[in-house]
Order: structure tokens, then C-alpha cells, then sequence
């Protein structure tokens, strides 16, 4: 093999390798097949692309489960996608109830990833049109 | 720092992120990849000619393949000034984002470097030398982190 | 469209791909590079055919193209993973066809080029000059890759997508 050759192998495994370990850093894991409910205050709203991002803040409701309460992070979609599903920026801000199901992290962490808000008139707002599983329109 | 923060938190940045026009934040992201692919593209043919030694094409005929270099860099600088306004306070303590400018300045003096050596010399062998070949694996390299590094940033916030 | 990904998501294979968690950011990676590595080799030929580089033989410039090819091998690898992983995310989605129908278009292109063109091709001296029907192919061929590339980053905007 030409020195060339090894040299080229040798960078492109360096390449690949720290490629590699930066890709072992976990990426979030959502359980797509788990849809919870969640109900809380909105504690922070990004109306923003690539992601519209919102924390939702639960409280720990007498007999309610425990590990419901706290901060937790959901992630939407793009503000175009999101967008021709009904949201706006004004949807939600800071301080309003919130109902929403979503897609849990499978670690347990408190992680959501959007399926759909629940309107006070009972209308859902969809995060995105293509869902697999959609069940029947309230 | 908060300098940067003014520019995050600027409202050109609230409009820009948050306006549903593909206009916006998705044209500039495709004018980045589309960038990126003259930019990275004409390196690759580059490296890999001088990868080659002795390869069929005249390395000086490859010249024109510096202004594909500039023109889809220039593409990048500008889309990526965007990109890093909107995000300028979370990427300026971001390792990762050093990394990737680290990668792409010493991708691009090394192209210019194996100009020098290669494709300006007008009397220029057309065997590239084992170090000319040892830069061009590793301009190979610098190009394939900053393509992760980039990849990366969309996680890691 | 909807319920052939939920078939496809709910297969053993799409689970056990999804479910390893840094595969998808790793192939989005792999797909920037195949993209590079096809635009770079195949760009290189399209422009040569389209009249510039002149002084670089067709013939010469061709021995890029393993490389231009293995840039769309790696992306159709990559591609196809994404499309077993999460379906819902393309199937529906009229961008996501249309990527397709640009690939079809650039795979005619180079095979119309490859039965019809390239012999004579081949035989011209470095510095000849091409005749029309090979700018169009090289320009058809230029427009189409990037046309696939548009649409491919769309999609999370234009399309259905996360």
C-alpha cells in the first residue's frame, strides 16, 4: 500500500472515529409509542425553527402520580409544519394551562415529543398532519 | 458576552426564527447545504487528484476549481452569519461550533496550500509529493468533522 | 400512505433501527457526505460536458465518477434507513416525492447519456469543445442533483417532517 494511502486511511479513521464518539453522546429517545397526558402551566415558550420548544411546569396534585411533577421539556416541529396545523406564536405563552399528549422519553427523563395540544373547547391541535397511528378526531 | 446575547435576543432573530415563510430560516439552512456541497464538492475532486500522485488529469487544469472553493464558501460565510446571529450567545461558549470553524479554516489553508504546491506551479510535476498527498487525506478529514461538527450543533444547544 | 408507515413502523427491523439511538444523526452525517462526494465528482463531469474545464479530457475526468457513485450508494444507504426508521415522516409528503421524481430524473439523464453520449465522449480531445445535446445533459443533470438536494432539506419546512 503507498504511504499515501495509509495516510489517507489513518486520517479518514481519525475522522470516523471522532465522528463516532461525538455521535455516542445519547441523542433524546422519545417512546413513540406511548401516549401520556399532560397537564401543567407553560413556564417557558420558543416559537422558533428549527424546533418550536415549551416547558411545561406540573404540580404534584394530591393522589396524582409523583413522578408527573416538575419541569418538562416538549418538543414540536418546524414553525412552518406547525403552523399549517392551526399554531401560531400566540397559541400559548408564559402562565396558561396547558393539556397536552405526547411521546415520553423512554429514559424517564422528563422529555415530551409533541402529538397534540387539547383546546379548552376540546379541539386538538396537532403538531404534524402525518402521524401513523392518528385516532379519531374528537 | 452580551453583545452576543443582544444579538440572540434581537428581534431580527425573533422574527427570523419564528416567521412560518420558508423564506426565512429554511432558505437560508438550504442555501447553507447547498454551500457546503460546491464548497466540500470541488475540495473532494481536489484532494482526491492529489491523493491520486499519479493521476490522468493535469492538476493545473483544476485550477478553475478554486472559485467553485470561494463561491461556495462565500455562500456559507454569509447563511452561516445568519445562522450564528440567531444563535450568536448559545454557540460562542459552544465547543462544538469551535471545532467546526477550526476544521473549515484549516481545510481552506490547506487547499490554498496545495495550490501552491500542486496546481500554480506552472512547470509542476503532475506526481504529487507524499507531503502534498498527506495534506490532502487530512484536508479529507478536516471537511468530514466539520460536516459532523455542523451535524452535531442541531443536537447540542 | 398513513397506514403503510404504520405497518412499516410497527416491523421488528424499523424498531430495532430507530431504537438505536445515535444511527439517525449518524446517517444524516453520512448522507451530507455521500452528497458532497456525489456533487463533487458528478458536478466536475456535468461541468465538463457543459463546456468548461476545457483542456480536461471527458475520459479523464471520468475516473471521479466511482466516487461520485459511491457519494449516492452512501446516500441511498442512508436514505433508505431514514425511510425504514420513521416512514411517516416522508411517505406523505409531497416534497418527498418530488425528490424522488428529481432522482428519477437525474438516474434518465445518466443513463441517457451513458447508452447515446458516451462513446463519442469518450474519443474527444482534451480541448474540444461539446456539442448541444451534451451541455443539456450536463446542465439537466447539474439542475436535478440540486433540485434532489432542495427538496431533501425542505422537508422538515415544506413537508411533513419533524
Amino acid at each position: 500500500m503507498r504511504i499515501s494511502t495509509r495516510i489517507g486511511f489513518a486520517f479518514a479513521g481519525i475522522a470516523l472515529t471522532t465522528a463516532s464518539l461525538a455521535a455516542h453522546h445519547s441523542f433524546a429517545m422519545f417512546d413513540m409509542d406511548k401516549d401520556v397526558e399532560y397537564r401543567g402551566i407553560v413556564s417557558e415558550w420558543k416559537w422558533q425553527n428549527p424546533h418550536v420548544h415549551f416547558t411545561v411546569d406540573i404540580k404534584n396534585a394530591p393522589g396524582g402520580d409523583p413522578q408527573m411533577a416538575g419541569r418538562w421539556d416538549v418538543e414540536g416541529g418546524s414553525v412552518n409544519i406547525m403552523t399549517r396545523q392551526g399554531w401560531t406564536r400566540a397559541s400559548y405563552k408564559v402562565g396558561d394551562q396547558i393539556r397536552l399528549v405526547g411521546h415520553p422519553m423512554k429514559d424517564g427523563s422528563k422529555g415530551i415529543s409533541l402529538f397534540y395540544a387539547i383546546r379548552p373547547d376540546g379541539t386538538r391541535l396537532y403538531h404534524d398532519i402525518a402521524r401513523p397511528k392518528d385516532d379519531v378526531k374528537k | 458576552m452580551a453583545f452576543f446575547h443582544r444579538l440572540q435576543d434581537s428581534a431580527f432573530t425573533e422574527w427570523f426564527l419564528g416567521s412560518p415563510s420558508i423564506w426565512a430560516y429554511p432558505t437560508v439552512l438550504t442555501l447553507h447545504t447547498v454551500g457546503m456541497a460546491i464548497l466540500v464538492g470541488a475540495s473532494f475532486v481536489i484532494n482526491l487528484r492529489v491523493l491520486q500522485g499519479s493521476g490522468v488529469m493535469p492538476l493545473q487544469r483544476l485550477r478553475p476549481l478554486y472559485r467553485f472553493i470561494w463561491f461556495g464558501f462565500t455562500i456559507n460565510l454569509l447563511s452561516g452569519l445568519v445562522l450564528f446571529v440567531t444563535e450568536a450567545a448559545d454557540r460562542v461558549v459552544d465547543p462544538v461550533f469551535y471545532v467546526k470553524m477550526g476544521s473549515i479554516a484549516v481545510a481552506l489553508w490547506l487547499a490554498l496550500v496545495l495550490k501552491r504546491r500542486t496546481i500554480d506551479r506552472a512547470d509542476g510535476p503532475q506526481v504529487a509529493t507524499v507531503l502534498s498527498r498527506s495534506l490532502a487525506a487530512l484536508s479529507l478529514s478536516l471537511w468530514t468533522i466539520a460536516i459532523v461538527a455542523g451535524r452535531l450543533m442541531a443536537y447540542v444547544k | 400512505m398513513a397506514d403503510l408507515s404504520a405497518w412499516i413502523e410497527a416491523t421488528w427491523i424499523s424498531k430495532a433501527l430507530f431504537g438505536i439511538s445515535w444511527l439517525w444523526p449518524a446517517s444524516e452525517s453520512l448522507h451530507f457526505i455521500g452528497l458532497c462526494m456525489l456533487i463533487g465528482g458528478a458536478g466536475l463531469l456535468d461541468l465538463r460536458l457543459m463546456g468548461m474545464f476545457r483542456g480536461l479530457a471527458i475520459r479523464h475526468v471520468k475516473t471521479m465518477m466511482p466516487w461520485a457513485i459511491g457519494g449516492f450508494v452512501l446516500n441511498a444507504v442512508t436514505g433508505t434507513l431514514f425511510l425504514v426508521m420513521q416512514p411517516h415522516l416522508y411517505l406523505s409528503s409531497g416534497i418527498f416525492w418530488s425528490k424522488i421524481a428529481f432522482l428519477v430524473l437525474a438516474g434518465a439523464n445518466a443513463l441517457f447519456f451513458e447508452t447515446r453520449l458516451a462513446v463519442p465522449a469518450l474519443a474527444m480531445s482534451p480541448d474540444a469543445d461539446t456539442p448541444a445535446a451534451m451541455k443539456v445533459v450536463g446542465a439537466l443533470s447539474l439542475l436535478s442533483w440540486f433540485a434532489v438536494l432542495y427538496c431533501g432539506r425542505m422537508l422538515p419546512y415544506l413537508g411533513t417532517g419533524n
